[in-house]
C-alpha cells in the first residue's frame, strides 16, 4: 500500500537539520515603513540530527524556537536559511508539488486536543481524512483502515462516528495521534502532546507513544517544557535558549552530567517529586528570558548565567563537544576552559 | 521545617461542605463532603485532577460560585461561619481577610488600568488609606514580591508584564490588605518551570512572613512535595486522602493516591521502565456510579466498594482516608 518501503534498520540519519535559521519579521510600533525592517531570530544556527526510530527530545522556555524548529523542518513555516535534509533529501529546495507526496511521511501530533479537531467532523473522518488526502486507500477500504487506527491507539472502534465534544481530553489526544498515523508516517513531531492533560492521563498518552515507537518503528521530534516527560521518551535531548541549541547530549548524561549552566538551572527547577522533603527552595534562575528581536551581542544566556565571565558579553560560544562523552555538546566558555 | 508540626490556630475551617450545580443534565455533587483545617502559617495542598473540585472548592470559600448552585456545610473563618454572611458583609471579607491568586493572570488583571491603580484600589477600597499612602504601600509590596523599578512599573498596563511578572502583581494585590487566608488556584501551571521555582520560592517566603495561611491547589504533586504542609488529595468532588504531606506521600493509604503518585514522572523517570497508568477515565459527576467513585478504576476493588461509597477515617493522627481497603494498600 506504501509506495515507500521502510527504510532498513541502522544508525541512519532520517532527518538532518543543517545551519537552520526562521527569522520573523516584526513590526515595531512607530517604524516607518522606509525603515529597514527588524527581524527576531526565532531559530539561529540550529543543527539536529535524529536517528531512524529514536527520539529527539526538544526542551526550553516558551518563546525559547523549540515549535519554530519543528514547523520548520515540517516546512510549514519557510526556513530563512539551512537545510533540512528528510531521508537524504533536501525539504527547503522541493516546490510544494513535490514536497506533498513526502508529507505524507511526516506528520504531527498537537498540544491542544480541544483545538486541532474539527468539532463539525466525525472522529472517524478526521482520522481518515489524511488517507482521503493523499488517495492511499478506496473508498470501500476506507473504513475498515479507520477502525484498524482508532484499535491502534487503544480507542474502541465502534466509537467512529460520534464527534469531538462527546471525549475527554485524553481521548482527544488519541484521536489526534490516530490521524497523525494515517499515512504511515516514518517521522512524527509531537509538539507538546501532553501538557494540556491530567496527570494520570499523561502517563497513558506517553505509554502509548512509546509503545507505537516500537512497534512501528517511529522517528520522534519530541517537544515539551516538561523536562521529566521528555526524560522519558527520548534518546538525545536538546536544549533551545533563545533560538539557539546551547546543549545537546544523550538523554542520560543530559540529566545526570549536564554542562551548560542553563540546562543544570533549568534541571534544578523542577519540582522533583521527592517525598521526604518538604520547603525546599532551590535556586531559581534570575530574570528571564529576553527578547530575540534586539541585536544580540555574546551569549545568549549571559544575562542570567551565574558565572558570567567577560567574554560571554562579547563572544557568543559556539556548540562544542564536551570532552569524555560521545555526543555530548554544549555552547559555553567555562566548558572550553575546562 | 518539620510537616508534621501542629499549628496553633486554626484561620479557616471547613466542615463537610456540599456544593451542588443544577445543569440540564441533572443535579453536579461538584464538591460532596469536604473538611479540611488551614493553620496560621500553613501551606495546604488541594490536589486531584480537573473536574474533582479543588477550583469549586475556592470558589465556594470566596463565596463566588454562580446563583444556581447550591452550598451546605461551614466554612469558618477565624470561627466565623462566612456561609451565613449577607453579600455585603461578604464584599467587605474578599479581597481583605481571604485573598485569591488565579491561574491566569492576564485574564485575572483589568487590561484597561494602570497596573498601580489596581494594587491600590484594595488598599482603599478595604483600609481607607489615601491615594498617598496606597501608592507608597504599593510600591512596597511590588518590591516585595521581587519587581524590579517598581516606579516604572506601577504605571505601566497588565499586557506590558511578561507571565511570570504578572503573577507576582495577583500576589501583590492579594497581599496588599495582609489576608488571613491566600487562595493560589494552581499559580504556576500557565508558567515556565524556571519561573514557577522563582514563585514558588515566593509562597514559600511568604509563609514564613504571613501570619495567616495558604492553600495552594494544584495537579502537581511534585510542586506540592515542595511546598506544602499538608495535602489533601480530591477525586470526583470527595477528599479521599489527608494528611501532612511526607505521610501521605511515603505512605499513601489510598489506591487513587498511589496512582496519583505512581503517574508523576520523577527527575529520575526513563524508558526502561514502563510508566504506571490509572486506567480508565474519571467518572461523570452527573451519574456517579453507586458505591466509591474510583471503584471503577481501582485495582483493589472488592463487592462492598461498588455498593457502599466509604467515608473518611482516621487512621493516624491527622491521616485520613476514604477506602475500604486501606489496610491492604
Amino acid at each position: 500500500m506504501q509506495e515507500y518501503q521502510l527504510i532498513p534498520a541502522g544508525n541512519k540519519n532520517l532527518v538532518e537539520v543543517l545551519g537552520l535559521q526562521t527569522f520573523f519579521k516584526v513590526n515595531q510600533p512607530g517604524n516607518s515603513i522606509f525603515k529597514k525592517p527588524t527581524f527576531l531570530k526565532a531559530v539561529d544556527n540550529v543543527d539536529l540530527t535524529i536517528p531512524l526510530g529514536t527520539t529527539l527530545g526538544l526542551v526550553g522556555e516558551s518563546g525559547s524556537g523549540k515549535s519554530t524548529v519543528a514547523r520548520s523542518i515540517l516546512q510549514l513555516v519557510k526556513p530563512t536559511a539551512g537545510k533540512v535534509l528528510f531521508d537524504g533529501k533536501d525539504l527547503c529546495k522541493l516546490k510544494s508539488q513535490t514536497l506533498r507526496p513526502l508529507r505524507k511521511r511526516m506528520q504531527i501530533i498537537f498540544q491542544d486536543p480541544y483545538a486541532s479537531l474539527d468539532p463539525r467532523q466525525t472522529i472517524g473522518f478526521t482520522v481518515g481524512e489524511p488517507l482521503l488526502l493523499h488517495n492511499l486507500c478506496s473508498k470501500r477500504e476506507f473504513r475498515e483502515r479507520v477502525r484498524s487506527l482508532l484499535e491502534l491507539v487503544g480507542l474502541n472502534p465502534d466509537l467512529e462516528n460520534r464527534y469531538p465534544h462527546e471525549f475527554s481530553g485524553g481521548q482527544r489526544q488519541r484521536v489526534g495521534i490516530a490521524r497523525s498515523l494515517a499515512t504511515n508516517p516514518d517521522f512524527i513531531v509531537a509538539d507538546e502532546p501532553i501538557s494540556s492533560l491530567d496527570v494520570s492521563i499523561q502517563a497513558q498518552i506517553l505509554n502509548l507513544l512509546n509503545d507505537l515507537q516500537k512497534r512501528l518503528q517511529l522517528t520522534y521530534l519530541f517537544i515539551s517544557h516538561d523536562l521529566r516527560a521528555v526524560r522519558y521518551l527520548s534518546d538525545q535531548v536538546a536544549v533551545m535558549y533563545l533560538g539557539k541549541v546551547v546543549e545537546i547530549a544523550p538523554t542520560r548524561q543530559l540529566f545526570e552530567k549536564p554542562a551548560h549552566p542553563y540546562t543544570q538551572l533549568l534541571l534544578q527547577s523542577v519540582p522533583v517529586a521527592r517525598w521526604e522533603s518538604v520547603h525546599v527552595e532551590k535556586e531559581a534562575i534570575k530574570g528571564e528570558v529576553a527578547g530575540t528581536s534586539k541585536p544580540l551581542v555574546g551569549c545568549p544566556f549571559a544575562l542570567r548565567c551565574p558565572h558570567v565571565m567577560d567574554r560571554c558579553r562579547n563572544e557568543t560560544p559556539l556548540l562544542e563537544p564536551v570532552k569524555s562523552e560521545v555526543g555530548h555538546k554544549a555552547a559555553c566558555f567555562l566548558i572550553y576552559n575546562s | 521545617m518539620t510537616a508534621n508540626k501542629v499549628a496553633t490556630k486554626s484561620v479557616l475551617e471547613i466542615k463537610n461542605l456540599q456544593v451542588r450545580f443544577q445543569t440540564q443534565e441533572g443535579s453536579v455533587p461538584a464538591v460532596a463532603g469536604l473538611s479540611l483545617r488551614v493553620g496560621a502559617g500553613e501551606i495546604v495542598g488541594l490536589v486531584g485532577e480537573s473536574g474533582c473540585g479543588k477550583s469549586t472548592t475556592a470558589l465556594a470559600i470566596n463565596r463566588l460560585l454562580p446563583k444556581s448552585s447550591r452550598s451546605g456545610g461551614q466554612i469558618l473563618l477565624d470561627g466565623e461561619d462566612i456561609l451565613q454572611l449577607n453579600e455585603r458583609e461578604m464584599r467587605k471579607l474578599r479581597g481583605s481577610r481571604i485573598a485569591m491568586v488565579f491561574q491566569d493572570a492576564l485574564a485575572a488583571l483589568d487590561p484597561t488600568m494602570r497596573v498601580g491603580q489596581q494594587i491600590m484600589e484594595p488598599l482603599q477600597q478595604h483600609l481607607g488609606m489615601s491615594n498617598v499612602q496606597a501608592r507608597q504601600r504599593a510600591l512596597e509590596l511590588l518590591d516585595m514580591v521581587g519587581i524590579v523599578d517598581p516606579q516604572r512599573r506601577m504605571n505601566q498596563y497588565s499586557f506590558e508584564f511578561s507571565g511570570g511578572m504578572r503573577q507576582r502583581v495577583m500576589i501583590s494585590i492579594a497581599l496588599s490588605c495582609n489576608p488571613r487566608l491566600l487562595l493560589a488556584d494552581e499559580p504556576t501551571t500557565a508558567l515556565d518551570v524556571t519561573i514557577q521555582r522563582q514563585i514558588l520560592n515566593l509562597l514559600i517566603g511568604l509563609r514564613n512572613s504571613l501570619d495567616g495561611g495558604i492553600i495552594l491547589i494544584t495537579h502537581d504533586v511534585g510542586v506540592v512535595s515542595e511546598v506544602c504542609d499538608s495535602v489533601v488529595v480530591m477525586y470526583a468532588g470527595r477528599e479521599v486522602e489527608y494528611g501532612p504531606t511526607q505521610q501521605v506521600f511515603t505512605k499513601p493509604r489510598h489506591p487513587y493516591t498511589v496512582g496519583l503518585l505512581g503517574s508523576t514522572l520523577q527527575a529520575s523517570t526513563d524508558r526502561s521502565q514502563p510508566l504506571y497508568a490509572i486506567p480508565g477515565l474519571p467518572p461523570n459527576l452527573v451519574k456517579l456510579p453507586p458505591g466509591c467513585p474510583f471503584a471503577p478504576r481501582c485495582p483493589l476493588a472488592s463487592q462492598i466498594c461498588r455498593e457502599k461509597d466509604p467515608a473518611i477515617q482516621l487512621i493516624e493522627t491527622n491521616h485520613g482516608v476514604a477506602c475500604w481497603n486501606w489496610k491492604e494498600v
